[in-house]
């Protein structure tokens, strides 16, 4: 505390030596009085700044002044504004790539004898910014049968394991659907102008 | 000794002025145009060894600089203003010169904004 109003008192004084050398500069004209005036609100600025910070650590008069911090270098702005191009590019990505999936298997529910399906989207990566990324690859889990509805759905059967015996029913391949699978390829190449072998269909 | 190149200068530049205001009133004018530039110049490198001292002076009390740049415009446009005030009024054309002086307190007045806001600033903080 005593250090801090000795300092005030050698910067006063030496502010107050300041402003006569000054005021001995002043042209001796009508303008005199308007410079003095001017001259007088410096030494209030310059007096009143020091006792400020006395008692606000924090505060400092700098009125209209544009001071760049080390922290808020341009460099560092323009990275900090490349990262956040760059995770709006991926959140925007992961929501396209969501919604082409629930399109698709909006657009397969369409086709008959379709009881549960779920679709499965490979991007090609982006590489320029704002692209939109063009499919490289769709895999579609269909499962045929009559769409279930709440009340159709049976409690859990009691399962019965038993070893030794192989007892595998029929191989997946029973349940392809030829016509149906047909379909949903022409569906699916047409509508996303998609090459046939990259659609791939597995039948549960 | 410097201030007397610059006083037999003065009184070598008022003879000549007398001579011409007789003769040819636009040179005389022309004359002491030239010599207060020619004094101005002489004293440029001696002022930047004051702004130089108070610089240096403003720097150990801490006072922002920001301030005292602008009370070093305010002095340079005062002289600036006042040399050419002075010029019109030998010439006899008080109207010109009451006008450059009018410009130049505008324009110290606005030079001043900056400080007046930041005293203004204070006072509100200070009151609670």
């Amino acid at each position: 505390m005593l250090d801090a109003l000795s300092d005030i008192v050698k910067n006063v004084a030496v502010i107050i030596l300041l402003t006569t050398f000054l005021d001995m500069l002043l042209p001796n004209s009508s303008m005199q009085r308007f410079v003095k005036v001017i001259m007088g609100l410096f030494v209030m600025v310059a007096v009143l700044t020091p006792i400020l910070n006395l008692f606000e650590t924090d505060f400092e008069l700098s009125a209209w002044q544009l001071v760049s911090l080390p922290e808020h270098k341009v460099e560092t702005v323009l990275a900090q504004g490349e990262q956040i191009i760059k995770l709006q590019e991926e959140q925007a990505l992961t929501e396209y790539k969501d919604r082409l999936e629930k399109q698709m298997e909006a657009l397969i529910k369409l086709v008959p004898n379709v009881a549960f399906v779920q679709c499965q989207t490979v991007l090609e990566p982006v590489e320029q910014i704002g692209a939109l990324a063009r499919i490289e690859k769709v895999m579609i889990w269909v499962t045929p049968g009559q769409e279930l509805s709440a009340q159709d759905i049976k409690p859990v059967e009691p399962v019965h394991i038993k070893i030794g015996s192989d007892n595998r029913e029929e191989s997946i391949d029973k349940k392809v659907d030829p016509v149906m699978k047909e379909k949903i390829h022409n569906i699916i190449a047409n509508y996303y102008n998609l090459e046939k072998e990259n659609i791939e269909i597995i039948f549960n | 000794m410097e201030i007397l190149e610059i006083v037999g200068l003065g009184l070598i530049a008022t003879v000549f002025y007398i001579i011409l205001k007789e003769q040819k009133g636009v040179f005389a004018i022309l004359l002491t145009t030239a010599f207060t530039i020619m004094i101005f110049l002489l004293m440029m490198g001696k002022i930047q060894a004051i702004l130089q001292v108070f610089e240096d002076l403003a720097l150990k009390a801490n006072i922002n600089m920001f301030y005292l740049t602008t009370i070093f415009k305010i002095i340079g446009i005062a002289y600036i203003a006042e040399f050419g005030s002075q010029i019109c009024r030998d010439a006899g054309t008080s109207s010109i010169a009451g006008k450059i002086e009018f410009a130049a307190k505008i324009i110290i007045m606005v030079l001043a904004i900056p400080i007046i806001v930041a005293i203004l600033e204070t006072i509100v903080r200070l009151i609670p």
